[in-house]
């Protein structure tokens, strides 16, 4: 059983002071600069003589053992232009166990179903702050980084 | 035989080019051995095109991490022209390099028989194709092909064995992370972004 609620969603069309290091200085920028548990590039189009990047990134981070944060990022790199282009869609994934033969069942359903709307709906609900922060947080830092 | 499969990375790179995409998929197999220390590699069905730029090359390596698990990587590599749609904004001779990579982390129980120094003696029986990379037994025995068995083994697995798994689940990720850094390495491609956290496994490259 998963429940996937959107938080926000930011797009940002920025001068890059240096192109041809734009795409180094964002992985420098996801991996190291600012704290994710996970960090993947899904897809990824590259033009190699002309420098045009297209990519398809997701970041994961932990809240709780049921809820975590997840960041989608759609990154274009345009050399010629000299622009980059992000969007990012910020997402709280709750994932409930399906492992075993019981968990599959109408009657697990339900309970969840319960336990979500009188237990634990609350707890999540405190983690959007979190989530619309870490957003933020995320487009500052690459407009500080890549500005021109 | 109880099978589980956890899912570990999957990955797309797509790399346009003027000429020789075909130097993609060159040395890959020693790559994998050399580098890698891949146990088992298997061929897929693989196509390749006199005329014109247009192959596929299907990889399957496995890598044995215990008597019951192993990790199965799934490397498929493509030369060739890309679709009409791809080249209404680009040249007409461009041509198209592409990776695509995923892990698996199977296990196995009751894994596999222990290797006997005898061998097997010549019989009638009919030929068995081996599934599962070889980690599932010849033969069971009636406790292991109960429901009993099934639940024990299910319990060992995600109570005990899970932390295990997580680490082959990384060790699968950062290997096909370097594959794909090396791939783009051809091309004069940057390194791919990628933070797996590291916990568990070190790999030897950095």
């Amino acid at each position: 059983m998963e429940i996937i609620e959107e938080v926000g969603r930011r797009r940002q069309t920025l001068k890059l002071q240096n192109p041809e290091s734009a795409y180094s200085e964002f992985r420098d920028l996801l991996e190291s600069r600012m704290s994710f548990d996970h960090v993947h590039e899904d897809k990824y189009y590259n033009d190699v003589e002309e420098g045009k990047v297209r990519a398809r990134l997701s970041t994961i981070e932990g809240f709780d053992r049921f809820t975590k944060e997840k960041l989608e990022i759609f990154l274009t790199i345009d050399p010629e232009k000299g622009e980059m282009d992000v969007q990012v869609k910020a997402k709280m994934v709750t994932e409930y166990p399906e492992k075993y033969a019981f968990q599959t069942t109408v009657w697990y359903y339900a309970y969840r179903s319960l336990y979500d709307k009188f237990l634990y709906g609350g707890v999540r609900e405190g983690y959007e702050h979190a989530v619309e922060d870490k957003l933020e947080t995320l487009m500052e830092r690459v407009r500080e980084t890549l500005e021109a | 035989m109880v099978e589980f499969v956890d899912e570990a990375f999957n990955k797309e790179d797509h790399l346009y080019i003027n000429e020789d995409p075909a130097r993609i998929y060159r040395g890959i197999k020693d790559m994998l051995v050399e580098e890698f220390d891949m146990d088992r590699i298997e061929e897929a069905r693989n196509e390749f095109n006199v005329a014109q730029p247009k192959d596929k090359i299907r990889l399957r390596a496995y890598k044995e991490k215990s008597p019951h698990t192993l990790i199965r990587y799934k490397i498929d590599l493509r030369a060739k022209s890309p679709k009409h749609i791809y080249k209404s904004q680009r040249s007409e001779d461009i041509l198209k390099a592409k990776v695509i990579t995923s892990a698996k982390v199977i296990s196995f129980y009751p894994g596999r028989d222990p290797i006997e120094w005898l061998p097997h003696p010549v019989t009638e029986k009919p030929f068995r194709n081996p599934v599962g990379g070889g980690l599932n037994p010849e033969h069971e025995s009636a406790f292991q092909k109960s429901k009993l068995y099934r639940v024990l083994v299910s319990l060992w697995h995600d109570k005990f064995y899970s932390k295990e798994i997580e680490k082959y689940e990384e060790e699968a990720e950062e290997t096909l992370l370097r594959i794909h850094d090396l791939m783009r390495e051809k091309f004069g491609v940057e390194k791919t972004i990628g933070a797996s956290g590291r916990s568990q496994y070190r790999p030897n490259w950095g």
